[in-house]
């Protein structure tokens, strides 16, 4: 069965200028994703969720939504969309609560027991009758996901999410995330830097660079496309480097002695085999797995050699 | 459409109305009312019936002519905010994702504007004429009148009117067509300073922008009378500076059609131009804070 397509974007492209800040944009966001959308600084992730929510206006392309072009059917579109971009701002003079009455009221909703559900889920239950400029960043990042939460919509765009928030927000943040997803089959577009946090929390991404989509597919499709890779630190580092020659491994980085290597997990066995063979003395070989940070640093041009041993 | 504009003026209301800039407003306006009132009082003692004093409607006029001053640079403040403040704070990053469409905030922005300006203007009515009442006399026919001469009361310099009630009609009616002259300057006002807010994403900057053109047109009008009769705030000076020198009784200025089909026609038209060019500069303009 085909999933259903919840977001499209053709040939998105924002020009400021003589900088192309999205070039070409075709992104595909099916029901029920958490999907992670994911580049460098100044990549045009931003640019992009922008133009989604109509706060500027694209150069050329078009966004589809539900089916239907969100510049035609813009009302009914938002009606079905929530959204945080960027810091979240409120009114400081405010209380949260307040704030989000009447934001809620904006989209036509007056029950405040809503509104008081979206506070507790976000963790600001007790903090909902205080100004919002007594709030702390991440308060004001829990506040912005609560205001997106408000209409219980089927998608939900997300610009740096866990911005400012401490590990404990992070988690609860993933947490919440992955259970409105699983519990009521919210869709979910995220941008991030924190690529660790996309790994665990979406499952399919976006690579974005110089305005371009890089790459689009599932995160474990990415990563089971990747070789294996490992980490050997042995000597004499000449000879060590022989043997992954002569054995053709590639060489990923090396850090004070340690070889990161790409190798399959089944080679590990064979390559310790040559290694002792040569009468290198081993201090670590251990298997190691590619992340969706080295998949990311691959396809952006970055330092590729980072691996996390398993 | 109409049901969505309503949400969002109720939500434009809920945000004015808890902050301190509305109610910080009403001190110097009122203030400015019942100081002018007050001096009238205290530089011509207690004896309003003196030939000497000047009725109390040339205190009428002259203290609304000051609040509607203040008022119509109110107007221009609290406009120049409106926009700028969104995009300065970044709340449009809030609201705009909302079902709305810029239109209906636009539409809510100068609903909103104008009804502040309606509402400032309709106080500095009542308080001009409790005012009146207050230092003049509560409704004792001829007592906030004064005769120039011995039972004589000389309207335009020219139109001499020995009945006191035929004198208060006639300037009462005078005070009203110069007030009914002032509302489209204070509304134009609004519209000048909302044009500005569309243009700039700082609130300091477009206050200090809106009101440093809003003094310099001010101050042209004043300079060059000629052209300044086409400046969209000079007409609320027109009606009631004539208003009270009818009052006064010495000076031969009069109501003239011209001047009156002015007064209204230039505010009017800037205002809708004014609006005309921020709607576009808004919808069209990308939200980038």
């Amino acid at each position: 069965m085909t999933a259903e397509t919840i977001l499209r974007t053709e040939d998105l492209t924002k020009h400021f200028g003589e900088i192309r800040a999205v070039d070409g944009l075709a992104l595909e966001v099916f029901r029920g994703d958490i999907y992670g959308l994911l580049g460098l600084n100044g990549a045009g992730k931003t640019t992009t969720i922008r133009m989604l929510m109509r706060l500027i206006a694209p150069t050329r392309g078009r966004i589809l939504a539900f089916g239907e072009d969100i510049r035609a059917h813009q009302l009914d579109v938002l009606n079905r969309i929530g959204a945080m971009v960027e810091v979240p701002a409120f009114y400081p003079y405010l209380t949260g609560r307040k704030n989000l009455e009447l934001l809620y009221g904006l989209s036509g909703g007056r029950d405040k027991a809503r509104v008081a559900e979206c506070l507790g889920i976000v963790g600001l239950a007790e903090r909902g009758q205080h100004k919002v400029r007594t709030y702390s960043q991440g308060m004001r990042q829990r506040l912005g996901l609560a205001q997106a939460l408000l209409t219980k919509p089927e998608l939900v765009v997300l610009d740096e999410p866990t911005n400012g928030l401490d590990p404990q927000g992070i988690h609860d943040i993933r947490a919440l995330i992955q259970r409105l997803n699983r519990d009521s089959g919210v869709t979910f577009v995220i941008s991030s830097h924190l690529l660790y946090e996309i790994e665990l929390t979406c499952n399919r991404v976006g690579i974005v660079h110089e305005g371009k989509l890089r790459v689009q597919d599932r995160v474990a499709t990415l990563l089971a496309s990747a070789k294996s890779v490992a980490r050997v630190k042995a000597e004499p580092a000449e000879t060590v480097r022989r043997v992954l020659a002569d054995r053709k491994i590639e060489i990923l980085s090396t850090d004070d002695g340690t070889c990161h290597i790409r190798c399959a997990p089944d080679d590990i066995a064979d390559l310790a085999a040559a290694l002792h063979d040569a009468h290198c003395r081993i201090h670590e070989l251990a298997p190691g797995r590619v992340t969706l940070e080295d998949f990311f640093m691959a396809e952006t041009g970055g330092n590729g050699g980072n691996t996390h041993a398993a | 459409m109409l049901p969505r504009v309503l949400r969002l003026v109720r939500f434009e209301l809920a945000k004015l109305f808890r902050q301190k800039l509305p109610y910080v407003v009403l001190f110097p306006i009122v203030g400015a009312i019942f100081l002018v009132m007050l001096n009238a009082m205290d530089v011509h003692g207690e004896a309003p019936s003196n030939p000497m004093i000047r009725n109390g409607f040339e205190y009428l006029t002259t203290s609304c002519l000051w609040a509607l001053r203040l008022v119509s640079v109110f107007a221009v403040v609290i406009a120049s905010l409106s926009l700028s403040s969104e995009a300065s704070h970044g709340t449009w990053r809030m609201m705009l994702v909302r079902p709305v469409t810029r239109t209906d905030v636009f539409v809510a922005k100068v609903l909103v504007i104008a009804t502040v300006v309606l509402a400032l203007f309709a106080l500095t009515a009542l308080a001009s004429w409790g005012a009146l009442h207050l230092s003049h006399g509560f409704w004792r026919e001829g007592h906030y009148m004064s005769p120039l001469t011995e039972g004589k009361y000389t309207l335009m310099g020219e139109e001499v009117v020995s009945d006191p009630l035929r004198t208060k009609d006639i300037l009462a009616r005078d005070f009203r067509l110069a007030l009914a002259l002032s509302l489209l300057p204070l509304l134009a006002s609004g519209c000048f300073g909302l044009l500005i807010s569309s243009m700039f994403d700082n609130t300091g900057a477009a206050v200090g922008l809106a009101m440093f053109f809003a003094i310099f047109l001010y101050g042209f009008a004043s300079v060059d009378r000629r052209a300044g009769r086409y400046v969209f705030s000079h007409s609320l000076e027109y009606g009631l500076s004539v208003a009270k020198h009818r009052a006064e009784g010495y000076s031969d200025k009069k109501w003239e059609r011209e001047e009156i089909q002015r007064a209204w026609q230039v505010p009017l038209l800037s205002g809708l131009a004014f609006l005309g060019v921020a709607y576009v500069v808004f919808v069209k303009r990308d939200i980038l804070t």
